[in-house]
């Protein structure tokens, strides 16, 4: 299982994106120190600063950059607690981020980061009822 | 054939997924987020009747060059009402034709039930990674 029974505390989260120091161009065009295995997946939320609004062309919200800082931020507290980089990191429609993870065992997991240090986790494992949280835990 | 008729059991509809919500390389190609309704998704998210139009032409009122990044998912009717969705015929004058609407999808409703949705998209996504139509299978 990828996440997430690990407590994650709004002070380490402000924490982590304020040791970044506004890390969206951070790391453009080099490597990400520090990012590990979750390098591909940091550098997409940082490509997703070039998303406008109706990217999609049916009317998409742009993420902004505070909530794409909080996301960079989550996925190197994400990586440094030993969660596994996800398979699949996404814009959504309505200006979130999405990390999702799909397991061999068929377990299906997503961290929604729907606005600025606010996420919501759902975990669905083969033939038991959908888990739902929300992050920071503390 | 008109667009106002009730949807049947037996019919189709098209949904529109844009190319940043798939991934061949994964067991589930199709991102949730691409049933995700977005502010704009008043009264449910959109999808065409397949009797009505080709895959294709239900992108026939995107920008040429965004409509270039979409794949086109067929949803048979019965499976979305097994999944407590309800499809509303909702002809748009100009748009394409046989234009419906999921209202369990609108922004408003969605919210209200992020939960019990949230678990249903993911259905969607299951549905619709096994019903790519266009672009036609061998074509980028």
């Amino acid at each position: 299982m990828p996440v997430l029974d690990y407590p994650i505390s709004k002070r380490e989260w402000l924490q982590e994106v304020s040791a970044r120091n506004g890390a969206p161009a951070a790391g453009e065009g080099g490597a990400l120190p520090g990012a590990g295995a979750w390098e591909p997946a940091v550098q997409k939320i940082i490509g997703f600063q070039q998303l406008g609004d109706d990217w999609d062309g049916l009317g998409a919200k742009a993420p902004s950059r505070e909530l794409l800082e909080s996301a960079i931020g989550l996925a190197y507290m994400l990586r440094e607690k030993g969660v596994g980089s996800p398979h699949a990191v996404v814009a959504g429609v309505d200006g979130s981020v999405l990390f999702e993870w799909q397991d061999a065992d068929g377990t299906y997991t997503d961290i929604e980061i729907v606005r600025p240090f606010f996420a919501e986790v759902m975990m669905i494992e083969p033939g038991k009822p959908a888990k739902h949280w929300t992050l920071p835990t503390t | 054939m008109d667009e106002r008729e009730p949807v049947e059991d037996s019919e189709f509809v098209y949904r529109r997924i844009h190319e940043t919500f798939f991934d061949s390389s994964l067991p589930i190609p199709v991102r949730r987020a691409a049933f995700k309704p977005n502010q704009h998704d008043t009264v449910g998210i959109s999808v065409f009747r397949s009797r009505f139009l080709r895959a294709v032409d239900t992108l026939a009122n995107i920008d040429p060059v965004k409509a270039g990044k979409y794949l086109v998912a067929q949803l048979s009717v019965s499976e979305l009402r097994r999944l407590g969705l309800t499809i509303v015929p909702d002809p748009v004058p100009g748009g394409p034709p046989g234009h419906a609407v999921l209202p369990e999808l609108s922004w408003d409703n969605y919210h209200a039930r992020q939960e019990h949705w949230k678990v249903i998209l993911a259905e969607l996504a299951k549905l619709a990674s096994a019903g790519i139509v266009y672009p036609p299978k061998g074509e980028p």
